[in-house]
């Protein structure tokens, strides 16, 4: 499973701390609060108070700030890329400019603004780690089952919708090592995978992709056979196992968090730092 | 009482070429049998499988599964409720992200109460041996253990009959000995009806009853002992001969004579000491 070790997808690492215990329910409301209140900081005084508030949130998870870092470098020339594109085409009152040439305008705003976004890309990107660190793939799906539950009334197809999340996480491990065995099978043959550039991979890689199709619609198909000889038919008539009841620490984890927002929220708007 | 009456059955009977799986099956499968189903590959045993629990309908005849036909939409559920199915490639036919929560898919969408959904999962954990793997996402497990668990999906169920078709053939030698071991226990232990497709030999010598299909045809229907005192039948139809029965006939053209109901090992080296 060589291609499966490098894969971040859902690396969830088993641990015992606070942040373990917090109902993923809790959490994903949490998440989803924080990366909101992210999106609406203006200054850099916010920006440290949410950095406080994730150093504090990464020792209670007993993660490694810097684990949580190295996991960045993949895409960071993705970053590096957008901020400059950022800094270059920075539409907006120009004030001060560095440099300009034909279209091109560097201003000082510009710069400010774009790096104020890429820090801001990099606390969500912090912040769904955690999450993502501290929850299992399991029960994160079931977490959002219930959440997404009530919906039903309205109509709304949220067990199908979790099933079809549930069943593609199942089957990404599976797929990667469908995928692997065919790039085995392929260099047996004497393709050569790794040479060329970016384009001839690209296009060497397509032809594994043809195969691994036609197998994913393979297990599809024989998938849905052990389902329905299984029984099922939607979410309708369906019980659920037994549910975990909300205990103590997730209620103050929650009150805490929403406390802790509101402050920094009012305190920087009293003393006008947003 | 699974009842199977003059069934055929056509795959895509609208089109030019149509393709006939099975020509006037009849048959009956008491409760608390272990039937063995041999053939050929495309001899019909899976299109028949397949009958049993509803995936299939007959083009002509009719299945009952205690006197429910299966030809009826309204029944599907019914019928699945008592015929459990087990496929041959246990990776496709796990659903959820751990074991436990697969054993208990089944059981879920049988609406049936969650303190009874969870007293089932745990019996049919402990009885396939699953205990020490239930938090383990599948892809974790050997494939041995993963067609384990899809056993167990299935006994979570309740379900009265199970099918299973070929369930070791994609399996590793160590894997087919564990998961056919379960099966036998599953038979001594409890009152479940087991239909077993397969293609080894050694594993129809241990059923009660042995179904031979050609041509989507019943062929023979008798005790696995006398079907393989039938060699010369067997051998027309390409099937594999288990070795006693293969040595025995050998060694009877050769004037040594050995009866032709000894089929396993030790029966023979008990006939042998007597020669």
């Amino acid at each position: 499973m060589e291609l499966y070790k490098n894969t971040i997808f859902g690396f969830y690492r088993e641990g015992d701390s606070l942040i373990h215990k917090i109902d993923p329910r809790i959490k994903i409301i949490l998440l989803i609060v924080i990366i909101i209140f992210i999106s609406f900081i203006r200054t850099f005084s916010g920006i440290v108070f949410i950095g406080l508030f994730l150093l504090l949130i990464i020792k209670l998870s007993n993660s490694s700030f810097f684990y949580i870092l190295k996991g960045l470098k993949p895409v960071l020339p993705i970053i590096l890329l957008i901020l400059i594109f950022q800094i270059i085409f920075y539409i907006g009152e120009p004030g001060k400019i560095l440099f300009q040439w034909n279209f091109i305008k560097i201003s000082v705003l510009g710069i400010k603004v774009s790096c104020f976004m890429m820090l801001k890309a990099i606390l969500i990107y912090f912040i769904s780690s955690i999450f993502f660190l501290t929850t299992e793939m399991i029960s994160f799906t079931d977490a959002m089952e219930r959440l997404i539950l009530p919906l039903q009334k309205i109509k709304f197809p949220s067990h199908e919708i979790v099933m079809v999340g549930v069943i593609a996480f199942r089957f990404v491990p599976t797929l990667v090592e469908e995928l692997e065995r065919l790039m085995k099978a392929q260099i047996a043959r004497g393709a050569d995978l790794d040479r060329g550039n970016l384009i001839v991979r690209t296009i060497k890689l397509s032809g594994l992709l043809i195969p691994l199709f036609i197998s994913a619609y393979q297990r599809a198909e024989d998938l849905v056979l052990a389902m329905e000889s299984r029984c099922y038919r939607g979410g309708e008539g369906r019980t659920r196992r037994i549910a975990k009841k909300l205990t103590i620490l997730d209620f103050t984890s929650f009150i805490f968090t929403v406390l802790f927002f509101s402050l920094t929220f009012l305190t920087i708007r009293y003393f006008r730092l947003l | 009482m699974i009842k199977i009456n003059d069934l055929y059955f056509t795959y895509y009977p609208e089109s030019e070429n149509p393709q006939k799986a099975l020509t006037a099956v009849s048959l009956s499968i008491k409760e608390g049998e272990f039937v063995s189903i041999i053939g050929q590959n495309g001899s019909g045993k899976t299109t028949l499988a397949k009958h049993l629990n509803a995936i299939l309908t007959p083009t002509k005849g009719s299945v009952l599964i205690d006197g429910i036909n299966t030809r009826n939409k309204e029944n599907l559920w019914d019928v699945r409720k008592k015929v459990g199915m087990v496929f041959q490639n246990p990776e496709n036919q796990i659903i959820c992200s751990t074991v436990r929560s697969d054993i208990s898919f089944g059981p879920e969408n049988l609406g049936i109460n969650r303190v009874e959904i969870e007293n089932r999962v745990d019996k049919s954990i402990e009885l396939m041996g699953l205990s020490k793997y239930q938090d383990y996402p599948p892809h974790m497990l050997s494939i041995g253990l993963k067609q384990k668990v899809t056993i167990a999906g299935v006994l979570a169920m309740g379900t009265k009959y199970i099918i299973f078709d070929e369930p070791t053939s994609m399996l590793d030698s160590l894997g087919k000995k564990e998961v056919f071991e379960v099966i036998l226990n599953l038979r001594k232990k409890r009152e479940v009806t087991i239909i077993y497709i397969t293609h080894l030999m050694e594993e129809v010598l241990k059923s009660d009853r042995t179904i031979v299909m050609s041509e989507g045809k019943i062929v023979l229907d008798d005790s696995p002992k006398k079907i393989f005192s039938k060699l010369k039948i067997l051998r027309s139809l390409s099937l594999d001969v288990p070795i006693i029965p293969d040595i025995s006939s050998r060694l009877n053209k050769r004037g040594i004579s050995i009866p032709s109901q000894i089929i396993t090992t030790q029966e023979f080296v008990n006939c042998l000491k007597q020669l």
